[in-house]
């Protein structure tokens, strides 16, 4: 693949007439809310599928190098995996305190955690069915999952951890097998809860990508912009990775300025590197975007750079969305042509 | 972007998704010539965003399946003509009328009730929205006034010559807006002039010229003998088609594959681009590129390549998505054959 290849962290803005917008930004569920949805359930799935075909074409319109299928069928990223699986209660759902200080309705884990079925599977192989780019499927990490639970079964959160962990890892596999060239571990809470990643967070991480041969990367980030506000300018939880099996890490750095020196020490990762600003409505200059993929060229070699948004575009209006992917194509072949 | 030796087109229409438009219904009933916005399947306060994202993944397909001329898709339109044809001053739709389809089954029309005017831009838009949306030559498609006055129940004009003009002052106002807009071809469809070539002799050809009118980019033509899906039988010949050489299009589109035409006919449009249909929309088994090669070939002793787009016969409305995909592939495989060929 060519320098400063581009891509989506996961997820991209989903059309009016399949949910309602306006409702999805108020929250991110964690259990299930069938009822955003605005389309007959019969009809689900086929809608789903015709907004996934739109959100591919507009990422191969706009040039990405690397195609998701934008999370479509997903009311937030994590809980399409997380609700689907045994050991789970999401009709009677429990507690969490989210990470903006709210308590938010989570799933209620009373049994063993186990996949009851592949779940990612048929939404990958649409992905691959229908185009010839590189493409990449995001899954929910462990940690994240344990965090957005109520856990009333296991004595401790490693243990639930790495009841996700195994779970993930079956699903990881049945997604390289079904073609994905990269599949991303999505952990945001680790970045929240930066004491118990460490202590057990890893571990559930190494549990997910143990055995697993393709290409991984992990996002880290400090929330949806569109949700959380205000953003510190380091992360508390990053260098850790560098020890984990995870081949790429995925950052936020437009948005909260973040001082990228950090990025040193994760010396043998390549970085998916956040050149977009979600919180800002006004679409960057390709010359920003430039600016912003150089300013990582002092601590990080051009050959692992990808350049991505800081975080998924799920809220964005969809046709800003699709000029901030055109102008990070243009910027990172401006970056592109004097490396060259 | 300069066309290429036997260019590749849609003739309008693309197959429209089952998640927009009740494609069941859509099939078994003759072709709305009022509305019948019940067919579609997406809330009125989305369907507009729900039409665009439709017309985007039609150019995609086309520009995938690698076609040099591409149209809308015609997404928004429950027919080709009933989209234009409604939005028109003079026409009663609420209250229709009744006239008889070309198959002589009786159809719900328009009831013309005064002077047809056109109010405003009706497809201007949908040109803008295609101009911005793919960088390659576009078409868009327009009901012709012959077609239109035929669709129609006349409750009003004494002559109907006076209303076949007076659809073609509407054609001949948006035809030039629709050039404004961007587009690179405007086609009039006139199934109808093949359906009642006396008539289309007596009243339908004026109407056109009248279209055409002080209009400065290429036009096309569209005739044929009705969408395969509704109407089943085929004559071999055109019934109305030599009449056209005096027009001033620059382009007639024609079937030949599903009527297996005579193609000698078509020595008798010397001037014109022939929009050559070369795919069977009948038969849901895609043509091998040789098929659509040999189809193409059977154009050439009559009409020179330099003057022949490669089409289907007609709109893909009516096909499942995956074989009008699969039939665009072969067309513009087929069409590379013979390039080669002719390259030689």
């Amino acid at each position: 693949m060519k320098l400063f290849p581009t891509c989506l962290v996961g997820s991209y803005p989903q059309p009016d007439w399949l949910i309602d917008r306006a409702r999805l930004s108020k929250m991110v569920p964690r259990v299930r809310m069938d009822d955003l949805w605005r389309v007959d359930p019969r009809e689900l799935e086929e809608k789903q599928d015709e907004a996934t075909l739109l959100a591919i074409r507009d990422q191969e319109q706009a040039g990405l190098d690397i195609v998701s299928d934008g999370e479509q069928r997903r009311e937030s990223y994590s809980n399409r995996f997380a609700t689907a699986l045994e050991g789970v209660d999401t009709d009677n759902p429990g507690t969490t305190i989210n990470r903006s200080g709210k308590p938010i309705p989570v799933p209620r884990v009373t049994g063993k955690i186990r996949r009851k079925y592949p779940v990612e599977v048929r939404d990958m192989l649409f992905l691959r069915g229908n185009t010839k780019k590189t493409v990449k499927m995001t899954v929910p990490g462990p940690f994240t999952m344990a965090k957005q639970a109520q856990n009333e079964f296991y004595k401790s959160g490693e243990a639930m951890a790495l009841d996700y962990a195994a779970a993930l890892n079956a699903e990881i596999k049945d997604l390289f097998a079904a073609g994905a060239d990269i599949v991303q571990i999505d952990e945001p809470w680790m970045q929240q809860h930066p004491e118990q990643a460490r202590q057990y967070g890893l571990k559930a991480l190494d549990r997910a990508l143990d055995g697993v041969t393709g290409t991984v990367a992990v996002h880290l980030c400090f929330g949806y912009a569109a949700v959380v506000h205000e953003k510190p300018s380091g992360y508390s939880f990053m260098p850790e990775l560098e020890g984990s099996k995870a081949a790429q890490v995925s950052i936020e750095a437009a948005q909260p300025r973040l001082d990228l020196k950090v990025l040193e020490k994760l010396p043998s990762k390549t970085i998916i590197l956040g050149v977009i600003d979600l919180a800002d409505p006004n679409v960057e200059t390709p010359e920003i975007v430039a600016a912003r993929i150089r300013a990582a060229l002092a601590y990080v070699p051009a050959a692992r750079i990808v350049v991505a948004p800081d975080c998924g575009m799920k809220y964005l209006a969809r046709d800003v969305a699709f000029g901030k992917m055109q102008a990070m194509v243009a910027g990172a072949a401006l970056v592109r042509a004097q490396a060259g | 972007m300069p066309l290429p030796l036997l260019p590749t087109s849609l003739v309008g229409s693309y197959a429209q998704p089952d998640w927009l438009i009740d494609r069941a219904k859509l099939a078994g009933r003759f072709p709305p010539r009022v509305r019948a916005k019940e067919l579609w399947r997406v809330a009125p306060e989305f369907l507009d965003q729900a039409q665009d994202d439709a017309t985007l993944i039609a150019i995609r397909d086309q520009e995938r399946a690698g076609l040099d001329i591409v149209t809308d898709g015609e997404m928004r339109r429950e027919s080709y003509s009933n989209r234009f044809a409604t939005a028109l001053e003079g026409v009663d739709i609420d209250n229709p009328g009744s006239a008889l389809d070309r198959s002589g089954h009786s159809n719900p029309v328009p009831r013309v009730t005064g002077k047809v005017r056109r109010r405003h831009p009706v497809e201007v838009r949908d040109v803008q929205f295609l101009r911005a949306a793919t960088s390659r030559t576009i078409k868009i498609t327009v009901p012709g006034p012959f077609t239109m006055s035929q669709q129609a129940q006349n409750d009003f004009y004494q002559d109907e010559q006076e209303m076949v003009l007076d659809y073609a002052a509407a054609v001949n106002a948006e035809i030039k807006d629709l050039f404004a807009a961007g587009a690179d071809i405007v086609q009039i469809d006139e199934p109808y002039m093949q359906a009642r070539p006396d008539k289309a002799r007596k009243i339908g050809l004026k109407g056109l010229a009248a279209a055409l009118d002080g209009v400065k980019g290429t036009t096309a033509i569209h005739i044929c003998f009705g969408y395969a899906a509704i109407i089943h039988v085929r004559p071999e010949g055109y019934s109305f088609l030599p009449e056209l050489a005096s027009s001033a299009m620059q382009q007639v589109s024609i079937e030949t594959a599903q009527s297996k035409l005579d193609c000698a006919v078509l020595e008798k449009l010397p001037g014109k681009t022939i929009i050559l249909g070369v795919l069977d929309l009948s038969d849901m088994t895609i043509e091998t590129p040789e098929t659509v090669a040999a189809r193409i070939r059977r154009a050439l002793p009559h009409v020179a390549a330099e003057r022949i787009v490669v089409a289907p016969d007609c709109g893909l409305k009516y096909l499942p998505r995956e074989v009008a995909y699969g039939k665009m592939c072969a067309m513009v495989a087929g069409a590379g054959i013979v390039r080669a060929e002719l390259a030689k």
